[in-house]
């Protein structure tokens, strides 16, 4: 048979004249390719810096609501309606549950409320007939409503789940008051008192129940008691210039007294706020260490977090720390690939470029 | 005479040092007399440290926080006060009246500063050079009284959290027909 000959020499000049116009859309499109958004380096911070090893993982510092979840229309059903680009300017205490992030903002007078899994967003307190002054924790109540610590005015503030105000609640001695902190526990609403150093105990309907603590170094005394939080059956209070962590029982009488004021791994310089998650971790933010700690629910540390140098993970002033037990996806997906998370955190720096540093707590999958 | 002796008997009237000033807790029952320990955090020995359970190679050496020679620098001059000041600890607090924008912050807010007093005086920020209404950083700092640390204003710019000077609201020097605001700002 004869073989068919194809015209090689034709189909070779083809494709070579061809050459240039395969080229074409490399060389339109190559250019292009360098003026394409740079996909964003993620922020990770390992801790134990060791990959391996790791703990705990920085995902992202941030200030906004849509750094986080793309842009929603302004929520409006809490309060009223707050622009996603709506930024924190010097956020303290927070608190979260069911995909919402509250957010203290005494510079603004306002606590924030932001959903982290549908965009929308919300606020309190800047009504024109019951303005907030100086909002420095916030709490949920069973039912939806809310506690906020005024330090300003001296009271602690309710507001319904539908975001109107309820009443202000105020010790019955009419002594100075100033709650920085606050914990719901059963049907009572715990307040730290920067103004006697104790806490107080009232219902939520505002009735005041009591107090405990005074000032002092001694068990059960406080030197301004910054942070409280609950868990189980002990209160947890963390004592500023004391430099300690203390645990109480559930009518306040003296547990243990955790840690020493001074500078070393696992001291505290100036523990601020206090959040326990649904694991038992106990985690303090210290303002001077610039760090967060992690305790077991017996108080031993785990780790401390926080970089020893501006970058990922550096934090600047932390005041205020909330656990997120079930984070939403879009703080799931912030995480390195292969690292199996059980909770997250979230810190409020009061200083600093970014305003909420968000952790994750897990480990990566063996041989990741 | 009597008009120019005014201010050098006031400023003699005042307590200078830290004992009798508002930062002067040793008299408290719960300093311990202990005078420095209120602001500055004690050291401890590296066998005071307390040994992480998820690190078991953690460094015990390093030490945390802002150490008693690094407050001059830009930042802690602001931050160590504000550990206290931020309407918490401390009753003397650095309100803000609003969301009036000031000097460009980098430390304290971006893009906006913390309000001090009843008016918003940038804090934590660069200290403005090459513009007509501020002095020179040279001339602001030449007498010793102010400082700004790494070029910026800090809290301690305007403030002795010493009280050397035993001006009112400790300030580093007499704000007498407004010598300490004039010291920075051309009239």
């Amino acid at each position: 048979m004869k073989p068919v000959r194809i015209n090689s020499t034709a189909s070779a000049r083809t494709v070579r004249s061809r050459r240039p116009l395969l080229l074409l859309p490399v060389i339109i499109f190559a250019p292009l390719a360098g003026c394409a958004s740079p996909q964003p380096q993620p922020d990770w911070a390992y801790f134990p810096a060791d990959r391996d090893r790791a703990r705990v993982v920085h995902l992202k510092s941030f200030n906004r609501l849509d750094e986080i979840v793309a842009p929603a229309q302004p929520g409006g059903w809490f309060g009223r309606a707050e622009s996603a680009s709506a930024f924190v300017t010097a956020p303290t205490g927070m608190t979260f549950r069911d995909d919402r992030l509250y957010i203290c903002d005494a510079p603004r007078r306002r606590v924030h409320i932001w959903n982290l899994k549908d965009g929308t967003s919300g606020r309190i307190g800047d009504r024109d007939d019951q303005p907030l002054i100086s909002p420095v924790d916030v709490e949920l109540l069973p039912g939806g409503s809310v506690a906020i610590a005024d330090t300003e005015r001296g009271s602690i503030e309710l507001y319904a789940a539908d975001g109107s105000h309820r009443s202000s609640i105020r010790p019955p001695t009419g002594e100075t008051f100033r709650p920085v902190a606050l914990a719901a526990t059963g049907d009572e609403i715990l307040a730290a008192d920067a103004a006697t150093h104790s806490v107080h105990r009232f219902s939520q309907s505002g009735e005041h129940r009591g107090t405990f603590g005074k000032q002092g170094r001694g068990d059960g005394e406080f030197l301004f008691p910054t942070g409280i939080a609950t868990h189980a059956a002990s209160i947890w209070v963390t004592d500023m210039l004391g430099g300690r962590l203390q645990r109480l029982r559930k009518d306040g009488t003296f547990g243990e007294s955790v840690g020493r004021r001074g500078n070393r791994y696992g001291n505290f310089a100036a523990p601020r706020g206090i959040a326990i998650g649904r694991n038992g971790i106990i985690h303090i933010a210290d303002a001077e260490a610039q760090c967060v700690q992690l305790r077991n629910e017996r108080g031993r540390l785990l780790l401390a977090v926080g970089a020893e140098r501006p970058g990922p993970g550096f934090l600047t002033l932390p005041v205020g720390v909330a656990a997120i037990d079930d984070p939403p996806p879009a703080l799931s997906r912030l995480a390195p690939p292969r690292f199996d998370i059980t909770s997250m955190f979230i810190v409020s720096n009061t200083a600093g470029d970014d305003k909420l540093a968000l952790f994750a707590i897990g480990q990566f999958e063996n041989g990741s | 005479m009597l008009a120019g002796l005014l201010p050098a008997l006031l400023t003699g009237l005042a307590v200078a040092g830290l004992k009798g000033s508002k930062h002067d807790f040793s008299s408290d029952d719960w300093s311990d007399d202990d005078k420095c320990g209120a602001c500055h955090v004690p050291h401890r020995s590296e066998e005071e440290a307390e040994k992480p359970l998820w690190d078991e190679e953690a460094d015990l050496n390093r030490t945390f926080g802002w150490s008693l020679e690094e407050t001059k620098r830009a930042g802690d001059g602001t931050l160590i006060c504000l550990r206290c000041h931020d309407g918490t600890v401390a009753r003397e607090t650095i309100p803000v009246t609003g969301e009036r924008p000031t000097a460009v912050d980098k430390l304290v807010t971006p893009s906006r500063g913390w309000g001090h007093g009843s008016s918003d005086h940038p804090v934590g920020a660069p200290y403005p050079t090459g513009d007509r209404y501020y002095h020179a950083p040279a001339i602001v700092e030449r007498s010793g009284e102010v400082t700004l640390p790494a070029g910026n204003i800090e809290c301690i710019s305007c403030h002795d959290p010493h009280n050397e000077s035993g001006q009112p609201y400790m300030l580093v020097k007499s704000n007498y027909r407004s010598a300490l605001c004039l010291t920075c700002h051309v009239k």
